[in-house]
């Protein structure tokens, strides 16, 4: 893939928890309007990759990156940079649904909004939870706390949120893992509509979600010492029909991870 | 002879019959065991009820105490003086306690956070009667004074380690998950702490805030020399103030019968007041399903 026009870039990025080295030396970029999937099996880093990318990995104690994460050419990592900001245009859903549990449906969908009229923040919350397509099932019930929701609901809810200030990215850790089937399809088929207007990666250990929703595909494997690496990365048919690594070929075709 | 040992059914069915015994035995001690515990607690209940809601009436509750001798007469006095020093400690020890709690959940690593913590179990491991001399000296002997402000000061003191670690607890047994959910929309350490993360700890702070307002509800060793006690209305912190437990204190060892009864009723209204704010505890903390 060019290089060139991706919104989000990755350059030699290392990641350690304290003396342990995570992720090693992953270079990688990320297409506008696409599906990005960064699969492997667990604990080659890709969760971590992830986390990096908005800078919420440090916020672990011990944890921080090394090298660089560039949004539009910037470095995230570079000492002018405002976290707060980063955050507002890198957006991220969770493994699990994690609604705020002391806020109502609306609260949650304006939870990330800050200075704004209650009227705007009506406005921007339809607008999100119709992105997030939660607005028909939730549009009289907005007083209601989030915890009353679905699982897939609130997963959606939480989808809701990261648009409604309005990213550039759009981060998604495993997002359907905890979901049943149909809630999975329904994140699965968001994830293909929000590709229009947002950069999205998304992390799987899922092939077949991969192979259903992403444009293009990373693969990951943990060397000997444990340390995540990138062994390829490219459009994700490429990747499921002809793999240039035998590792990639090995993974996609069930004979191992 | 076979490798292995003949399996001898006998001696299995012994074996399993000796367990059951074993296990039955068990589980009887520790029944017992936890039997005493709820049963002297009902014992002593309703002991004090019997012996106390004779004694409890309007004017009791209402009214001043009377001389000896004089029938009838109340603690009404010692309940809003009760009220009033608790209400005041709780004021004290309240704001202190929450935000050194939050401080020791957020930034709770390295020596200092771990001094704070040791003093604080310390804290709550001191006689109530040290504290009570310590505010004495500190509060009522410079001045020469008495003063229920002093016994506020006290009650405070044992009230502080038991909010500053139930709210550090409440605040840390927020998932990480949430606060991370809070972080990644961009909002600040700041703003996801007070917006999202103490609020989601709010119902466990306000039990461990009632469970520390149980606690110094009828303590009684420190008010002895700070807020000393009164026969009159007194409702000026910085003056002697009638106390509940204190006037239980008086009545019991008085050698008066109508005493002793309001000795008991005294007794008993202490036990229903701490009795109330457990279940307050209890109920704050069970989740609703919508508001």
């Amino acid at each position: 893939m060019n290089a060139n026009g991706a919104p989000l870039r990755v350059e030699h990025l290392s990641a350690y928890y304290g003396a342990r080295r995570a992720v090693a030396d992953v270079t990688m970029a990320f297409a506008p309007n696409a599906v990005t999937a960064l699969m492997g099996p667990s604990g080659c880093g890709k969760t971590t990759i992830l986390r990096c990318l908005n800078r919420i990995h440090e916020i672990l104690p011990g944890a921080y990156a090394r090298g660089g994460v560039l949004l539009h050419d910037e470095d995230v990592y570079a000492s002018g940079m405002s976290v707060i900001e980063l955050r507002r245009r890198v957006g991220m859903v969770f493994q699990r649904p994690n609604p705020f549990p002391t806020l109502s449906i609306l609260g949650n969908a304006t939870a990330g909004l800050s200075n704004v009229s209650a009227t705007e923040k009506l406005e921007i919350a339809e607008k999100a939870l119709r992105g997030a397509v939660l607005w028909e099932e939730v549009k009289d019930k907005l007083h209601k706390p989030a915890t009353a929701l679905s699982g897939g609901q609130q997963q959606r809810l939480c989808i809701a949120r990261a648009l409604a200030v309005e990213p550039e990215v759009l981060l998604m850790d495993e997002p359907t893992s905890s979901l049943d089937p149909i809630s999975t399809l329904s994140i699965e088929e968001l994830m293909t509509a929000l590709a229009d207007r947002y950069a999205i990666v998304v992390v799987t250990h899922n092939m077949q979600q991969a192979a259903r929703v992403s444009d293009y595909s990373a693969f990951m494997l943990a060397d000997e010492q444990g340390v995540g690496r990138l062994v390829e990365m490219d459009e994700t048919t490429k990747i499921f029909t002809k793999p240039s690594d035998r590792r990639t070929e090995d993974y996609i075709t069930g004979r191992f991870g | 002879m076979s490798a292995r040992a003949p399996v001898r059914v006998e001696a299995i069915r012994t074996r399993v019959a000796l367990r059951h015994a074993i296990s039955l035995a068990g589980t009887a001690v520790t029944a017992v065991c936890a039997s005493i515990g709820a049963i002297s607690l009902l014992v002593i209940l309703g002991y004090v009820a019997i012996a106390g809601v004779r004694a409890i009436n309007l004017a009791f509750l209402t009214q001043l105490p009377v001389p000896v001798g004089e029938p009838g007469g109340g603690v009404a006095n010692g309940i809003v003086g009760t009220i009033l020093t608790v209400g005041l400690a709780t004021l004290i020890a309240t704001p202190i306690g929450l935000l050194s709690g939050l401080f020791l959940a957020l930034f709770g690593r390295g020596w200092f956070p771990e001094v704070v913590r040791f003093l604080s179990d310390v804290l709550s491991g001191i006689p109530s009667i040290a504290i009570g001399l310590f505010a004495y000296t500190l509060l009522v002997a410079p001045f020469r004074h008495f003063s229920a402000i002093s016994a506020s000061f006290a009650f405070a003191l044992l009230m502080l380690p038991l909010i500053l670690r139930t709210s550090e607890e409440a605040v840390r047994s927020v998932p990480r998950a949430i606060r991370e959910g809070a972080l990644a929309l961009g909002l600040s350490e700041f703003a996801s702490t007070m917006k999202i993360v103490v609020p989601a700890a709010r119902p466990a702070i306000i039990t461990g805030l009632l469970l520390a307002i149980a606690r110094v509800t009828g303590e009684t060793a420190p008010l002895l020399f700070t807020a000393l006690g009164s026969q009159f209305w007194e409702l000026n912190p910085a003056q002697p103030m009638a106390q509940l437990p204190l006037q239980v204190f008086t009545y019991a060892i008085s050698p008066y019968k109508s005493w002793h009864e309001q000795a008991w009723a005294g007794a008993l209204l202490l036990i229903l007041a701490v009795l109330v704010l457990n279940v307050l505890a209890r109920v704050v903390l069970t989740p609703r399903s919508g508001r």
